[in-house]
């Protein structure tokens, strides 16, 4: 996933001021679009003055663009000296708010062969053969210049649940959820937003107990309100100052060796998977949670379309499946929407949707094979490779492939080929 | 008659043309008069399909076969059900275009390629070898072909009134 830097606040100074002040300034130049000014003079002191900001447009925003260009002039003698300069606009004032990314440092330039005292040292007529450094082509693609906070994470869950009976759980979750907030908060709180809850709040939702009657009513039996609560994001801890995310990796960097680092990551990463599914119901855990249960509470009603909606949200986030609104709008009770919920993945062959299906292989007069019928399967199938193999093996013939013969010369004779 | 085979028609009566006649043979008879036997027709008291056997081949990951495999799943399922005398093999050869082939009584094949078909269009054509009968395609030219042979029988000089010169 690529991940695009927001630097929102320098651009914004720098997009501020306005052309006339570039005008002033030298480190900016502004093209005119007008067709009189088509040969480009060559100083860069009869250049065309800017008309006014609409008629033109900055070449470049980018202060480092400018500088080496001005210095690339300075060097072709396009101008007379080239005095780095200091403009008000690219004086930014020290940003107070960490970033979490390491943006790459100022570029340094090799210094010219004149400047160089050593005798011995010719300058490469070609870049061809030469090392290349110093290049920021890849720098944001490098995990250590952003922070993992500044991974996406999006709403429904990552990797969708594939087993039935987890899903299924997953739904009795969901639905015990969404009618004890109706119950409690009332239709409104349907709407919130709702934390995704770790293994706790899952197992508090999957006591409670669901009865259905015969008019279709639906009973909660449990402790709503921690299922509720279960819900809401935790209190905030006491407020301090953050240190930027880049620079504790830094600071770790320095302190510690690679390789140690590198085990950190590992243990990091497998605790954060760790956190991150401990949400989810071991598959064995929930097959017994679905035979305890039974099928009636299935027939509990989610005709409401406010019900329906939260219910659906719900079990995106925590299933990381999302049921489409022509399917959604067919679907009146649990049980309905656990068929279109449950479904197995689709079949990577014919073959297995085919023996999935069952009708075409249970007719008497059809035979489905999972692979290519070779010329030696038809052969097994009259009983007729037994014999062909004996008779081979009698005349010491390969029985198969040529074993490195030839093919017939004759047969390249006949046709007169070289 | 001794050993001697003695084939020959014995006119009862002097012999007439019209009598009754019977063959004979000797007691070491081998060779047996023709008998007429009706020429097997078709469809005539029973009719009996050509085509035996039908080889449906796809491909599992071929573009071409899109439509093949959504006739297999969807159309071959009723139409081998209603063609109980019809052996089907479905078998996937890889990376090659679909085919069906048709396997006929006459130990004749033929097989036509349905790449990039839709599964109608290949319905039509896994009906078209089943109706084949297996022969080569042969041109006909003639208004009107029959295997009878004509009902007036064929001509003889010996037969009706005769003509009187």
């Amino acid at each position: 996933m690529r991940r695009s830097v927001n630097l929102r606040q320098p651009l914004r100074l720098l997009s501020d001021c306005s052309c006339s002040s570039r005008t002033a300034s030298p480190t900016t130049r502004c093209i005119s679009t007008s067709s009189n000014t088509a040969t480009r003079p060559r100083a860069a002191e009869q250049r065309p003055a800017v008309r006014s900001s609409g008629q033109c447009r900055t070449y470049a925003h980018n202060p480092h663009k400018l500088e080496k260009k001005k210095r690339w002039e300075a060097r072709n003698g396009l101008v007379d000296e080239y005095i780095p300069e200091t403009d008000p606009a690219l004086d930014l004032p020290e940003l107070s708010i960490p970033i979490n990314i390491k943006p790459p440092g100022r570029v340094r330039l090799a210094p010219s062969p004149e400047n160089i005292d050593d005798s011995t040292y010719i300058p490469a007529a070609s870049g061809e053969g030469l090392e290349e450094v110093g290049s920021v082509a890849d720098w944001w693609e490098n995990d250590k210049h952003w922070a993992p906070s500044m991974n996406y994470v999006g709403f429904s869950r990552r990797e969708k649940i594939t087993d039935a009976a987890v899903l299924e759980a997953m739904t009795r979750r969901a639905v015990v959820e969404t009618l004890a907030v109706k119950h409690i908060e009332g239709d409104r709180a349907l709407t919130g937003t709702w934390m995704t809850g770790g293994r706790e709040a899952m197992l508090k939702a999957l006591a409670v107990d669901v009865q259905v009657s015969e008019d279709g009513a639906v009973s909660l039996t449990g402790d709503l309100q921690a299922v509720v609560e279960g819900l809401k994001p935790a209190p905030q801890a006491e407020v301090q100052e953050i240190e930027p995310e880049v620079e504790q990796l830094e600071r770790q960097e320095g302190l510690e060796t690679a390789q140690e680092t590198a085990v950190q990551e590992e243990d990091a990463a497998v605790v954060s998977d760790q956190e991150a599914y401990s949400d989810v119901l071991p598959s064995e855990d929930a097959h017994q949670l679905r035979k305890s249960w039974g099928n009636s509470w299935k027939s509990v009603s989610i005709e409401d379309p406010t019900l329906k909606f939260a219910l659906n949200k719900r079990i995106q986030q925590l299933t990381g499946h999302i049921i489409n609104d022509a399917k959604l709008i067919t679907v009146r009770n649990v049980a309905s929407y656990l068929s279109v919920l449950v479904k197995p993945p689709p079949p990577k062959k014919l073959v297995e949707l085919l023996e999935r299906k069952g009708d075409l292989p249970s007719l008497p007069n059809v035979k489905v094979y999972p692979r290519r019928v070779t010329p030696v399967d038809k052969e097994r199938m009259v009983g007729r490779w037994k014999v062909i193999v004996n008779e081979l093996q009698k005349r010491d013939l390969p029985v198969t492939g040529t074993a490195g013969y030839s093919k017939t010369p004759e047969k390249k004779w006949a046709q007169a080929k070289p | 008659m001794g050993n001697q085979i003695h084939l020959g028609i014995d006119f009862h009566d002097g012999g007439q043309f019209g009598d009754e006649c019977t063959f004979f043979a000797g007691p070491e008879m081998t060779v047996l008069p023709l008998k007429a036997v009706s020429t097997a027709r078709n469809g005539v008291g029973a009719f009996i399909l050509q085509c035996k056997k039908m080889d449906i081949h796809y491909c599992d990951w071929a573009g071409s076969s899109k439509g093949m495999n959504g006739f297999i799943k969807s159309i071959l399922p009723q139409f081998a059900a209603a063609h109980p005398q019809i052996e089907f093999n479905v078998s996937p050869r890889p990376a090659k275009h679909p085919v069906i082939v048709g396997h006929y009584v006459n130990g004749k094949q033929k097989s036509i390629c349905v790449k990039n078909m839709e599964p109608l269009q290949i319905l039509k054509k896994a009906e078209l070898l089943r109706d084949a009968s297996g022969d080569r395609v042969k041109r006909m030219n003639r208004p009107v072909t029959s295997v009878n042979p004509s009902v007036r029988g064929i001509w003889s000089p010996f037969h009706g009134q005769g003509m009187k010169v």
